[in-house]
């Protein structure tokens, strides 16, 4: 667990006089024990000193505090020179264990609470039995379109990797550095990595990667992820350890596009005639601590540990991935014991809860729910509309309702306790309070009167009535969109609901001629960030604009480009934490959107798993943890 | 005869091309298209398929050809045999096919069997037996049979055998995990096959068995079974040499549908199972939209079931001399 959350756990809640409610609420989301939940709440009985993170944190600074961790394990070479100045050394509990060593006994409750850990010798830690819904590709290539994300980290290995705290990992470059103009970043390989086949990895393999998604004839999504403004950035290859890649300009998220790239093997695929259909799309030979023995089609998919990898042996034999064509199917698989974890959607959660079988480890989406505004539409561009609908959101209701007291009010940038936490400045921003009299008074201020028929009439004549649209597939939003209608009813604006399929609306998002009022209010998750880079340039930049981009609800400002512009350019983790809260702080001002409430999914976890890691985002965890698990035989 | 069966082959060519017209229509007129798809399911495991990388592989794809164009390009390809490649897993549409067929084919034959074996007996017992308790049960049993919803038999299986029992695996057709030896490995299909084939047969013999018994009841109320009873013949020649004869001509031109069957499988029981038949294979690529797939699948229905009623017609003159087609 990782105690600067918990540090500004209690200092926010002293700040913000935030009840117990709220309190035990985020406390839960961060998965502290029940013993550390009472020690925040009495921490929060207004100590200041408590509130105090550095006492928490060992002197990590409150803007650098989640960064905290060790990106190598202690053993190894320096991290980055980036990121060198960021990492006051943290207890080994929160460090995860990349040279294979066994996690130290405290890293969080395992599943049985027991707190355990006599970790098995290599291979007698059984097979745990893991299924995903998504349907079977057939694609076991992660540069290929469909491939299926689990093989992308069980069976490869990438560059570097994001941990769920939100911090980059080395994998199979051991290190890397950008230049002093932050256009030219160096990478070290690891030495010593050898493929499933016994082939050793080399920077021939790392050149060929990115060749090969470069080239046109290959079905991929990740060309992308090699470009910058549109242009590739250059790769080559220095010696058979170090490789160079060149950016025609400066471009931080250019580490997150490298994270979700995974290094295939040259000496296989060199020769083949078509990498798209080739046979090792069903037989993959990679890098990770897993390798792939059976592929049966639509049924299941098992994994072997591979006891050479380069991080040392899983804990366990191996694991079987399941396909299942939905929830209900896994969940019965999972009551019967035939799977011993699975992904569960919110209404699927209360039957783990409170269940001594199984620990449900929940997480946040990385990005909150929003209700956006359209600001190419006269009356909403007007920021004394955008605030007084602020105000009339009683957040806390609205979020209990929708998420059956699940979800966390949002007021900030990105997700309360997700991968970019950091990057919100919860200092600053202060949060709207609920207030209908108050935005009432802002209306009439500001020259909108009330209409006898209780809605009312803007300056210029014309009635404050919106559509407010989302896509469909989500009960949630459905049903957020009524309790927004009848929420703004009460300071005389009309909302009229409409929900179309998510193909539909991507299709009004290109058109740069829609009409605004087709798309007035938007709820959703506007602007949608990258997991673990908080760069919003595709999104919130002018230059973003339809067709362009994703800034499909026309919002424009010099400085929030200036932001976003900065927050690109510049490499160094803290600066760019900086340059985020300042974007935090913007965005809180101009209202581009209302932050509404951060909605939590969750994994459920059999206590049959030991050595099971608390973490705040186990949805990024659960990629790689397996590794480290066992069952008691 | 011949000139008739060849009449009726020669007129699939164009009702297959009217089918694949409808079908290509209505599959391209559904929102979205496999890159949606992708991205939709990205946006929810947080992938980073970005707008230009969508928009190349539209083009590549040749989703951005008006959609005659698009229609034209599979046909030309289809007509000579070669139905494409699977959006979504990069592999021909003929071997996905080839590969899920088996699967489903399996599971539709043990249980058409099994469905036939109990259905015919009880039918016969039922119509023969008429207004007595048993035929008022096997008629009760009927109508539930006809009315549960599959997806729930197979879900209530699943909690009851699997989950609460342990008796039976809850999905699958095997265990990743088999002892090796091949009692093992026959023991562990046999246990996958329970479920699936219970849920399938239970419906199934619900139908089979009313039909049997209205056929059987309107033959043994003919005056021919009057006779063969006149003459003194023992009442178990009478019901199996003389009336179930007659009776099951309606029951084996259904047969002709077997075909079907056995290659479209059961959508519903192959999902709740995780069955790796065809059934699921048509879900999931509606899903994500592959249209290749779905137009191979469309294609082979739509064969069969004209092939099948071609069949069930002929055997139909083959059991019954008072049908000609001429």
């Amino acid at each position: 667990m990782s105690d600067d959350r918990v540090a500004r756990l209690i200092e926010e809640a002293n700040q913000r006089r935030w009840s117990r409610r709220t309190v035990l609420k985020r406390a839960t989301i961060l998965g502290l024990s029940a013993p550390a939940i009472s020690a925040v709440l009495a921490a929060c009985g207004g100590d200041d000193d408590v509130a105090d993170p550095t006492t928490a944190t060992g002197g990590a600074s409150p803007t650098s505090a989640t960064s905290a961790e060790t990106p190598v394990a202690e053993s190894e070479a320096s991290p980055t020179e980036a990121e060198a100045d960021t990492t006051p050394t943290e207890p080994s509990e929160a460090t995860e264990p990349t040279d294979g060593q066994t996690p130290t006994s405290g890293t969080g409750s395992t599943g049985s609470g027991t707190g355990v850990e006599t970790v098995p010798a290599d291979g007698s830690g059984g097979t745990i039995n893991i299924n995903t819904t998504g349907g079977d590709s057939g694609i076991g290539n992660p540069i290929i379109t469909s491939n299926i994300a689990l093989i992308e980290f069980w069976v490869f290995n990438r560059l570097m990797v994001y941990d769920d705290e939100g911090t980059l990992q080395p994998e199979l470059a051991e290190s890397w550095e950008f230049d002093d103009e932050n256009l030219v970043l160096t990478l070290t390989l690891r030495q010593g990595v050898t493929w499933h086949d016994g082939e050793d990895f080399t920077a021939d393999d790392v050149i060929f990667t990115l060749d090969m998604i470069q080239n046109e004839d290959t079905d991929t999504g990740k060309r992308s992820n090699l470009q910058v403004s549109g242009e590739f950035i250059t790769w080559e290859k220095v010696d058979e350890f170090t490789v160079t890649m060149t950016s025609p300009e400066p471009f931080a998220p250019l580490l997150f596009n490298l994270n979700s790239i995974g290094i295939i093997p040259e000496h296989i695929l060199s020769s083949s005639s078509d990498i798209n259909t080739d046979p090792f799309n069903k037989a993959p030979i990679g890098t990770g601590f897993y390798k792939l023995v059976e592929w049966q089609s639509d049924q299941f998919i098992r994994f072997e540990a591979n006891p050479d990898y380069w991080g040392g042996a899983p804990n366990n034999d191996g694991a079987v991935a399941f396909i299942h064509a939905d929830t209900e199917v896994g969940s019965a698989a999972l009551d019967a014991g035939d799977i011993d974890l699975m992904f569960t959607p919110p209404e699927i959660q209360p039957r783990y809860e409170d269940n001594d079988d199984f620990v449900l480890h929940n997480y946040v989406y990385f990005t909150p729910i929003t209700l956006s505004f359209n600001h190419s539409h006269p009356i909403l561009s007007d920021i004394n509309v955008r605030m007084a609908i602020a105000m009339a959101i009683d957040k806390q209701t609205l979020t209990d309702t929708v998420t059956k007291g699940r979800g966390i009010v949002a007021n900030n940038q990105y997700a309360d306790t997700g991968p970019l936490d950091r990057y919100n400045d919860y200092n600053n921003v202060v949060p709207i309070e609920f207030d209908v009299d108050g935005a009432n008074a802002l209306l009439d201020e500001s020259g909108y009167t009330m209409g006898d028929d209780g809605v009312r009439v803007s300056p210029d004549g014309e009635r404050l009535a919106f559509n407010i649209i989302t896509y469909s597939g989500f009960e949630e939003y459905v049903n957020d969109q009524v309790i927004l209608q009848e929420m703004l009813s009460d300071i005389g604006i009309e909302l009229t609901p409409q929900v179309v399929e998510y193909a539909t609306l991507e299709g009004m998002w290109a058109d740069e001629n829609d009409d605004p009022a087709n798309r007035a209010l938007e709820l959703e998750e506007w602007p949608h960030p990258f997991e673990f880079d908080p760069d919003v340039y595709p999104e919130l930049h002018t230059d973003s604009l339809p067709p362009n981009g994703f800034n499909y609800m026309w919002f424009e400002d010099d400085e929030v480009d200036d932001l976003i512009n900065q927050g690109r350019t510049t490499t160094d983790p803290d600066e760019r934490v900086e340059i985020y809260k300042q974007l935090d702080q913007r965005r809180a001002e101009l209202l581009p959107n209302v932050p509404l409430y951060n909605a939590v999914d969750g994994w459920v976890v059999s206590t049959r798993v030991q050595n099971v890691k608390d973490t705040p985002y186990f949805r990024r965890y659960v990629s790689y943890g397996v590794k480290d698990w066992f069952k008691e035989s | 005869m011949t000139a008739y069966i060849i009449r009726r082959l020669l007129w699939m060519l164009p009702l297959m091309i009217g089918v694949s017209v409808v079908c290509f229509a209505l599959l391209k007129s559904a929102p979205g298209d496999p890159i949606t798809a992708i991205r939709a399911q990205g946006r929810a495991s947080g992938s980073t398929l970005q707008a230009s990388d969508a928009e190349a592989l539209r083009e590549q794809l040749g989703l951005n050809d008006p959609v005659y164009v698009q229609y034209f390009d599979w046909l030309g390809l289809a007509i000579r045999g070669d139905f494409g490649y699977s959006t979504r897993q990069n592999a021909p549409v003929f071997d996905i096919i080839k590969s899920r067929l088996p699967n489903t084919a399996k599971l539709a034959l043990v249980s058409l069997v099994l469905t036939l074996a109990i259905a015919l007996p009880l039918g016969i017992l039922s119509a023969v037996k008429q207004y007595s308790r048993l035929d008022y049960f096997l008629t009760f049993f009927n109508f539930v049979g006809i009315s549960i919803p599959q997806f729930w038999l197979g879900l209530m299986l699943v909690y009851f055998f699997a989950v609460n029992l342990g008796w039976f695996p809850t999905t699958g057709m095997r265990s990743a995990d088999i002892e090796p030896g091949a009692w093992n490995s026959f023991k562990d299909t046999v246990q996958h096959y329970v479920l699936p084939v219970t849920s399938i047969t239970i419906v199934g013999i619900a139908g089979y068995m009313r039909y049997q018994r209205a056929s059987m009841l309107e033959v043994i109320h003919q005056d021919y079974i009057r006779t063969a009873r006149a003459k003194g013949l023992a009442e178990r020649v009478v019901i199996f040499k003389h009336a179930w004869r007659n009776a099951l001509i309606p029951i084996i031109t259904l047969l002709g549908y077997v075909f079907v069957i056995l290659v479209e499988g059961s959508v519903v029981v192959e999902n709740i199972f995780s069955w790796p038949g065809m059934g699921q294979l048509a879900v999931t690529s509606l899903q994500q939209r592959d249209y290749p797939v779905m137009m191979g699948i469309v294609l082979l229905s739509a064969t069969l079931i004209l092939l099948g009623t071609l069949l069930s017609d002929i055997i139909y003159a083959v059991v019954d001399p008072r049908v000609r087609y001429d």
